[in-house]
């Protein structure tokens, strides 16, 4: 049977599930590195906006929602150490997500291809610690290719081509900001699913280096970027149709809010659950689908039964 | 307030609209001498010669000041000077039209400047006469850069584009002309006059053209199918046009009824002592809008910030004289001439996609009209006072934006549309050379490898959709930010003001300090001299500046004495037990104009002490009243700018007390000895009276915090990292 990206992803969301103890370890994590972040602002706001009643007025109207610009404008002048400390802080944690998702990958991925039926937090950081280095070495790669659609979009070509496509054109589509509208928008719409399919293409040679129990990176990244020339659409479906579920988890809970009184603690809490589970559902389907492509059962007999109505099917091992 | 200016020129241009966006004309000038004083040189302007080279006043300031990036204009122009000929002095008239001599007149700042030259006379003009001279010129203009200019499809925005005579007045304590060099900084300052332009333009405008001035006839078409248009503009000190075949060009009456504001009309009017008919602002006036195709969607918003800036405009400081008014919304290409005043005509722009709160175009029209009255009825010398015209304007479009329309929010942008909120925390800054970007995956460092010199190597750009898709904006920005016009101002308060607002303005250090000290800073100070004073005598002092100065060339110093004038007597806390304290205007000008300190009131402390009443039989004598308490409010002027301010402690049963300290000490002090009630918060300037405070956050104390801010503060921010980090847990 023709593997299918949308039982894969759902195979990948039922794993991803099924190991509670891991989804709560990573939402921790996560958790951690943004309060780095949300701690000085808090003090920052307790020691310059708690005694303040000049703003009163409008906390009283709108409940806190309609704020005035002005009180952010004092702030940030009145702590720019703080909030900028704050604000700075959150470049290195960048890095730090950025590698910390690394690891993740090869954790998700190792509990997707491990015949083992565990999913428990050994399994899950044995798994990423195993391959932890050579997807270090994609990760790399990945910045350079990264780097490379960057200069191809908006480095010289890019250049180029909008030079060509705003300048050259006929004077009235200059003269009409539609079209450099569009050509703007289309250059950021171009230029994020360049992103997504970099993306894509570095989870697949991940799924190939666990699935095939290699160590190179280079070679990984070849296996990926043939199997997305030949299975790319299967990928992308699966991948989109994630992203796609993610945005209605953040969806549903932001609306929430509004209609639901959802608390914005009851947001922080949930709404990164969500997206971490199914980004753990996105690479495990990912290596699943890859493994399915790469990897195919051997064909399975089948005959009808007896009564001719339906087809039951034996298992080949 | 008079009716008509001075009427010191007379201008006749007859022009015409060549090839390649050049302009041939003819100037003939009649400059009347209405100084006490006789010159023998006439001194021009030749604005668009600032575009000739690249070593002109204004593009050398432009390249030290690294204007747009040190962009230079995509091509060069400038305007040739073909002829100077006299045709009459005094009494006599000169058929023959003997050439002038004439030179540029060299600049220490550029020596090849070419925006200036002089006409050197066969005699002096004595007070009271005339000189009638004609100029020869042709002007090719530029790309739009700054201001003027053209863009693809036949849009050309001329202004400048013609030598214009400088103003001969008093300056520096003698009589001399007025004219100095096109600098970057600077706008345009020209004496009244009354125009008549013959335009006359090619086949292809299709007849598109708007100007400062009104048509009394249809245009005439020539043989070859070019058109000759007329314009009559009287009593103004400029004159611009602008043509475009593709747009559109739309007009309406006004009816100041469809505007009409009775409460404010009723303030107005009693605070003048006048009836609300006189007031009203009553004129006839043509509204034009040349509108670009692709913003058919705001014709209506256009109109209505046109027609509500009539209204009130007319309403605070006298009706609109002239019958047209025109704006003008720029070519997409051409978006550099937005946003630009002349009289009767202004550009603004509008992008496409904005957000209904986000006031634009509103907020550039209201603001490009306002120069009408501040630039264009009362003509102050913008190359020395530029704070006079846009600190008004600036002043006066804040307000009208707050009477007529709702507070504008907090935008950011995804895909060409605008999308209310504001970001908890500002994304970490990533630009080449700092090697802190490579920890944001934003830029990679590499340091120099023998041959290879340094390079810095974009990793990733955070452009309006990765931004969004990282930060995830509508679950973690702040939802509903207001803008307040008026308050937004108080970000000038993040620039140093190292230069005083009496800086000359061609002398400023830089264009951000042009920004501040140009614009929001004098139209802080003003507005915190209306609230100072009081609407009633506000409106006295505002009116009355600008009906005596209509058509004339106020200074500072005449302001200043308008505001002594109308504003003496105002007490800061005039209706708090023992009066108040008077306003000296004196110290308050020199410390906000002529000098550079700044307003910053604090609380420093507000204790709630138990009361201590004697006891013999008490350890140590005493013991604590029940229910008494000493109150200690403890305040701080932390800036050295001295001035009256109310001081507000409202207590726990909610009664409000108030006080006005006089502000000249370093520190006040509120005691009250034996309270039965506990002071709950102390406010400083509670009716915020003083926006020149550059801190108001130090303005008041809770007694008791008020922690919902900081909690929703900090889960905000988390929510913001959250987003971030989820969205970096996936790159690579």
């Amino acid at each position: 049977m023709k593997p299918s990206a949308l039982r894969n992803l759902g195979a990948g969301a039922r794993l991803a599930l099924s190991a509670p103890r891991v989804l709560l370890c990573l939402w921790a994590v996560q958790f951690l590195f943004a309060l780095v972040v949300a701690v000085p602002v808090h003090g920052s706001a307790l020691e310059h906006l708690a005694p303040v009643a000049g703003f009163v007025e409008d906390q009283a109207n709108a409940g806190l929602r309609l704020l005035p610009a002005w009180l952010f404008e004092d702030w940030a002048r009145t702590d720019p150490g703080g909030l900028a400390a704050a604000g700075a802080v959150v470049a290195p944690l960048m890095l730090l997500a950025s590698l910390f998702g690394v690891l993740l990958a090869s954790g998700w991925m190792h509990l997707a291809l491990d015949p083992k039926p565990s999913h428990g937090l050994r399994r899950f950081f044995a798994g990423a610690g195993e391959h932890f280095f050579p997807f270090l070495r994609l990760w790399v790669m990945a910045l350079a290719l990264y780097a490379f659609a960057t200069w191809l979009l908006w480095g010289s070509p890019g250049g180029a081509l909008q030079d060509w496509l705003l300048n050259d054109r006929p004077p009235a589509a200059a003269a009409d900001e539609r079209w450099g509208r569009g050509v703007e928008i289309g250059f950021s719409l171009v230029y994020a699913l360049l992103l997504l399919q970099i993306e894509v293409v570095v989870d697949l040679a991940r799924a190939s280096l666990v699935a095939a129990k290699r160590q190179s990176a280079v070679s990984a990244l070849l296996r990926a970027m043939a199997f997305w020339l030949r299975h790319g659409w299967s990928a992308l479906k699966l991948v989109g149709s994630g992203l796609l579920l993610e945005g209605l988890w953040i969806g549903l809970l932001v609306s929430m809010t509004g209609w639901a009184g959802l608390p914005l603690w009851g947001l922080a809490l949930l709404l990164p659950w969500g997206r971490i589970a199914l980004r753990g559902a996105r690479w495990s389907g990912l290596a699943l689908l890859y493994h399915q492509w790469t990897h195919p059962a051997p064909a399975q007999k089948s005959r009808p039964l007896d009564e001719g109505t339906v087809w039951a099917e034996d298992s080949a091992a | 307030m008079p009716a008509h200016s001075p009427k010191t020129i007379d201008y006749q241009i007859d022009c015409a609209l060549l090839d390649d966006h050049v302009i041939q004309g003819t100037v003939t000038a009649t400059w009347r001498n209405q100084s006490d004083a006789p010159t023998s040189e006439l001194w021009w302007h030749v604005y668009n010669n600032a575009f000739a080279a690249r070593d002109s006043v204004f593009l050398t300031e432009a390249h030290r000041m690294q204007h747009r990036g040190g962009l230079l204009p995509a091509e060069f122009g400038g305007t040739e000077i073909q002829a100077v000929r006299l045709l009459g002095l005094g009494r006599i008239d000169f058929d023959t039209r003997p050439p002038l001599p004439w030179n540029w007149v060299a600049q220490a700042e550029a020596a090849d400047d070419r925006t200036v030259f002089k006409a050197d006379l066969p005699g002096p003009v004595e007070p009271g006469q005339s000189v009638v001279i004609q100029v020869e010129f042709q002007a090719r203009m530029i790309p739009a850069y700054r201001r003027n200019g053209w863009g693809s499809d036949d849009y050309l925005h001329a202004a400048q584009w013609y030598p214009k005579l400088g103003v001969f007045e008093e300056l520096d304590g003698g009589m001399q002309w007025n004219c100095p060099p096109y600098h970057l900084l600077v706008e345009f300052y020209a004496d009244y006059a009354d125009f008549i332009v013959r335009l006359t333009l090619p086949e292809r405008i299709h007849g598109n053209v708007v100007a400062s001035g009104e048509q009394r006839a249809e245009a005439e078409t020539l043989p070859d199918g070019h058109t000759r248009h007329t314009f009559y503009a009287e009593d103004v000190h400029d004159f611009a046009w602008t043509v475009d075949p593709q747009a559109r060009i739309l007009e309406r009456e006004w009816n100041e009824a469809d505007y009409r504001d009775v409460a404010e009309e009723q303030k107005v009017a009693a605070a003048l002592g006048l009836p609300v008919e006189e007031v009203r602002p009553d004129s006839a006036v043509r509204m034009i809008l040349l509108l670009q195709p692709e913003d058919a969607e705001y014709e209506e918003r256009y109109f209505t910030a046109i027609g509500k800036s009539l209204y009130y405009y007319g309403l605070w400081y006298g009706a609109y004289p002239y019958p047209t008014i025109t704006c003008v919304d720029p070519a997409n290409d051409a978006g550099r001439t937005g946003g630009m005043e002349y009289p009767r005509l202004f550009t603004a722009g509008v992008r496409r996609g904005g957000a209904p709160l986000s006031l634009s175009p509103e907020g550039v029209t209201v603001h490009e009209f306002g120069h009408q009255y501040w630039y264009g009825l009362v003509g102050t010398d913008e190359f020395r006072h530029a704070w006079m015209d846009e600190g008004f304007c600036t002043f006066s479009t804040q307000r009208l934006l707050r009477k007529a329309y709702p507070a504008a929010w907090a935008t950011y942008t995804v895909l060409g549309r605008q999308r209310y909120g504001r970001a908890p925390l500002a994304w970490p800054a990533a630009t080449p050379g700092d090697p802190r970007a490579m920890l944001s995956l934003a830029r990679l460092e590499l340091p120099s490898l023998g041959q290879l010199p340094a390079r810095s190597v974009e990793l990733w750009r955070s452009d309006g959709l990765q931004r969004f898709l990282a930060e995830m904006p509508p679950a973690s920005y702040w939802p509903q930010v207001r803008q307040d016009s008026v308050y937004g101002m108080r970000r000038s308060y993040r620039t140093d003001f190292y230069q005083p607002m009496d800086t000359p303005s061609l002398a400023l250090f830089e264009e951000d300090l042009r920004g501040v000290n140009t614009y929001r800073r004098p139209a802080l100070t003003l507005e915190t001299m209306a609230r100072l004073m009081g609407e009633e005598r506000w409106i006295r002092t505002l009116r009355a500046y600008h009906q005596r100065y209509r058509y004339g060339h106020p200074r500072p110093r005449d302001w200043f004495a308008v505001v002594r004038e109308f504003a003496s007597g105002a007490r800061v806390g005039a209706d708090l037990p023992g009066g108040g304290v008077p306003i000296v205007w004196q110290n308050f000008w020199d410390q906000a104009y002529h000098g550079n300190e700044l307003i910053d009131f604090g609380v420093h402390r507000v204790v709630n002490l138990p009361h201590l009443v004697r006891d013999e039989a008490a350890p140590g004598g005493v013991r604590e009243a029940d229910g008494l308490w000493d109150i200690h409010i403890e305040l701080r002027r932390f800036g050295a700018f001295e001035v009256p301010v109310v001081v507000e402690a409202t207590f726990a049963d909610g009664t409000v007390s108030r006080r006005v300290w006089d502000g000249r000490e370093s520190t006040w002090a509120w005691r009250q000895l034996g309270s039965d009630q506990r002071v709950a918060q102390v406010v400083v300037d509670p009716d915020r009276v003083l926006v020149l405070d550059r801190n108001w956050l130090n303005n008041s104390r809770l007694v008791d915090l008020n922690q919902d801010f900081a909690i929703r503060a900090g889960l905000r921010a988390l929510l913001w990292a959250q987003s971030v980090l989820h969205y970096f847990g996936g790159v690579g």
